[in-house]
């Protein structure tokens, strides 16, 4: 089971490659679970959770940029100022 | 308005008098590329051969395509084109937005809604396009000119749509708003692994239509081909249907690969070979591996490039370029003005970005057209492109060398973020894609400090939206996180990635959040729940192409729920790693955590994961196993 995330992330040694693929071409619940996880993972990467909405990410920058701008306004320049 | 300046053509330069008789103007897409006509005069007969001559499909079933696929890639340039085009064909608005939306309900015919499905599959999953697919537009009464045709249009609204993302093509026609739940888009592939084969092959059939015999010694194509490469590849010999299509491309070949006077030849293979890879297409990057030997690269060399161009010891600028080609191939969406000055900065002219968009492009169409047409590699591949678990954002992110970590960042809290902060003065700030803009904010260049922001915002919103779930929380992180940056700036020395010491500080900004609230999740290891306790219950075989059961929207919805519902510690291991593509070793640093720690928190959140998910999934009519 350790080797699961190796085994998915194709970080394993070609020996245990072997011994897992021997293993999974025998056993039909680790394959399930192995072709399960691998989907899952497929799904997840492609499913563009969580993305940044463009009026949001607007606003985020100009409330970032006007912070940043009023700090270095009130120490004269000096980009090392605290902010608010 | 356009990335790269234009210059002013003669009316009667003769793709554009071609263009205007066609469609009655010339297409912004084409203007924005007068720094290269010859290649506006390549790009303008694949057109005209794929598009506008009449072969076996008709005209509005290819344009019904472009737009479908079109808008499937969330490109509002070519839905625009694509748009007014059937409208002038006739077909109402309304008709049109269902194509868009809901194709079945479009009052197309039941074989147009599997042309448009077959055309989706083939450019949102390539990798899923099999014989299977072929056979059922054959049942729907399709011939084999017309299935090529399929293909050959969907290659080429892939490498339309790059090239209007690359160039930021103004749309001709007032933009038509692409419905957010429009036709389930996946990019076609965010990630690769790719297997070393060893003595045996893992050979693919043959290709999936049948091919005439042209002979190359009457066919010049042909004969230019195996002048050029010294023999005429497997992807054009499968084309013989279509002997006007094949002049034409191997026009662009001429035209666009094998000239060096802009960008040289080697960098062209450079992209083709990258782009390819990341396409997971073996075929493509077996063939250009071979091409690369003939021009004198060793084929470990060009495999590592394939592999991981950032590991092959190429010039920062050769770098940039692939980095370049590799984001506007796979999150084209995301491509801006701050991607082509970052390309200028690295001393590259106009004419070579230029041909190095359609040098991506063009890649993308001969990736499309390969895994649409099914055919043998001419060479034995070294590696089988597949499963795509490790990311090309995890190429793009990761850090260089391994060996650096981070420093002077805020007192971490205990539990996720560990004790482990070791000052290695590791990579090079040169190496940091984001090395100049750091150095700039230092010297107090507030601009440049706003170019980071609009380049990290996104992954920083959406690390700290799953750290946290909610959007309040990750709004004010994201902001908070920056000004942290931006105040520490002078503090960081570039011993890691700043896009890494970014994240770190974005983390930390979350966990601070996440104990802010009254019922505190334990953030910490208790021993009892490690990977190893975990047993996975109810493993059922999923469905074959689970991602094709749900909208776009609606996966969206089905993970982002899953994954707010994992325990944050095993939560935060998935996103970083899976969502956000970071390498294991780099989502081990950002969480300060040792790599076999990530590893273990990592296995039990991705079984989570699946375990949530699978209701969702489970195949129908398909036995269930207990563990």
């Amino acid at each position: 089971m350790a080797e699961l995330v190796n085994f998915l992330d194709d970080q394993v040694a070609a020996e245990i490659r072997r011994e897992l693929e021997v293993h999974l071409a025998h056993c039909r619940t680790c394959q399930a679970l192995y072709d399960s996880v691998r989907k899952t993972l497929t799904i997840v990467t492609e499913s563009r959770s969580f993305e940044l909405p463009e009026e949001i990410s607007s606003r985020i920058l100009e409330g970032i940029m006007a912070k940043v701008r009023r700090g270095r306004r009130r120490r004269g320049g000096n980009n090392s100022g605290k902010r608010r | 308005m356009p990335f790269l300046p234009q210059v002013e053509l003669s009316e009667t330069f003769r793709p554009f008098a071609f263009l205007r008789e066609h469609f009655g103007f010339i297409p912004n897409l084409f203007r924005a590329q007068t720094l290269l006509p010859r290649v506006i005069e390549a790009e303008a007969r694949i057109v005209d051969t794929v598009l506008l001559r009449e072969g076996a499909l008709s005209r509005r079933q290819k344009e019904c395509l472009l737009l479908a696929i079109s808008a499937a890639h969330r490109n509002t340039y070519c839905v625009t084109a694509h748009w007014e085009m059937l409208r002038a064909l006739g077909m109402a608005d309304r008709q049109l937005r269902q194509i868009i939306g809901d194709r079945r309900r479009a009052g197309l015919s039941r074989a147009d809604v599997a042309l448009l499905d077959f055309g989706l599959k083939l450019t949102q999953h390539p990798t899923g396009v099999s014989r299977v697919d072929i056979d059922g537009l054959r049942r729907h009464g399709f011939s084999d000119e017309a299935i090529l045709e399929v293909v050959l249009v969907s290659a080429l609204t892939d490498f339309v749509c790059t090239l209007s993302e690359g160039l930021d093509a103004v749309p001709d026609f007032q933009p038509k708003r692409i419905p957010s739940t429009s036709t389930a888009i996946h990019r076609p592939a965010r990630g690769k692994t790719a297997h070393r084969i060893g003595g045996h092959t893992h050979a693919t059939p043959a290709p999936y239509l049948p091919a005439v015999d042209l002979s190359p010694d009457a066919f010049a194509p042909f004969a230019f081909l195996r002048e050029q490469f010294g023999f005429i590849p497997n992807i054009f010999r499968a084309q013989t249907l279509r002997p006007d299509v094949l002049e034409a491309e191997a026009d662009v070949i001429r035209t666009v690969l094998l000239t060096s006077d802009v960008l040289t030849r080697v960098r062209k293979e450079y992209i083709l070979l990258v782009v390819s890879a990341a396409n997971l297409n073996t075929y493509c990057v077996a063939v250009h591996c071979e091409m690369l030997r003939a021009l004198g690269m060793p084929e470990d060399e060009s495999d590592q490039i394939a592999m991981d161009h950032r590991q092959a010891g190429l010039s920062h600028a050769d770098s940039a370029l692939l980095d370049f080609a590799l984001k506007l191939s796979q999150r084209p969406t995301e491509v801006g003005r701050g991607d082509i000055d970052g390309l200028r900065n690295h001393g590259f002219t106009d004419q070579q970005i230029l041909e190095s968009i359609v040098m991506t492009g063009l890649t993308g169409f001969l990736n499309t057209l390969q895994m649409g047409l099914g055919t043998v590699p001419d060479f034995e591949p070294t590696r089988i492109f597949g499963v795509r678990t490790r990311s090309v954002a995890g190429i793009l992110e990761s850090p260089r060398p391994p060996g650096a970590e981070i420093v002077n960042l805020p007192p971490a809290p205990d539990g996720l973020m560990g004790a482990t902060r070791t000052r290695v003065a590791g990579v090079a700030l040169g190496e940091d894609a984001d090395a100049g803009l750091v150095a700039r904010v230092r010297r107090g260049d507030v601009p440049a400090f706003e170019e980071l922001v609009r380049r990290h915002q996104r992954r920083i919103y959406r690390t700290l939206m799953g750290l946290t779930g909610s959007p309040e929380d990750a709004e004010d992180g994201t902001q908070d996180a920056f000004l942290k940056a931006f105040e520490q700036i002078g503090k960081f020395r570039g011993a890691s990635k700043f896009s890494t010491w970014l994240t770190r500080i974005a983390i930390n900004e979350g966990i601070q959040r996440l104990r802010g609230r009254k019922r505190q999740e334990p953030l910490k290891d208790d021993g009892r729940d490690d990977a190893k306790a975990y047993r996975p219950r109810h493993v059922r075989a999923w469905d074959d192409n689970p991602e094709q059961l749900y909208s776009q929207a609606e996966m969206r919805e089905l993970v982002e729920r899953a994954l707010l519902k994992l325990p944050t510690m095993y939560r935060v291991a998935v996103i970083l790693r899976d969502l956000e593509q970071l390498s294991t070793e780099e989502a081990a640093k950002a969480l300060s955590v040792g790599i076999a720690a990530l590893k273990s928190r990592l296995l039990r959140g991705r079984l989570m994961l699946r375990e949530a998910l699978a209701p969702h999934f489970v195949g129908r009519g398909k036995g269930t196993a207990r563990v």
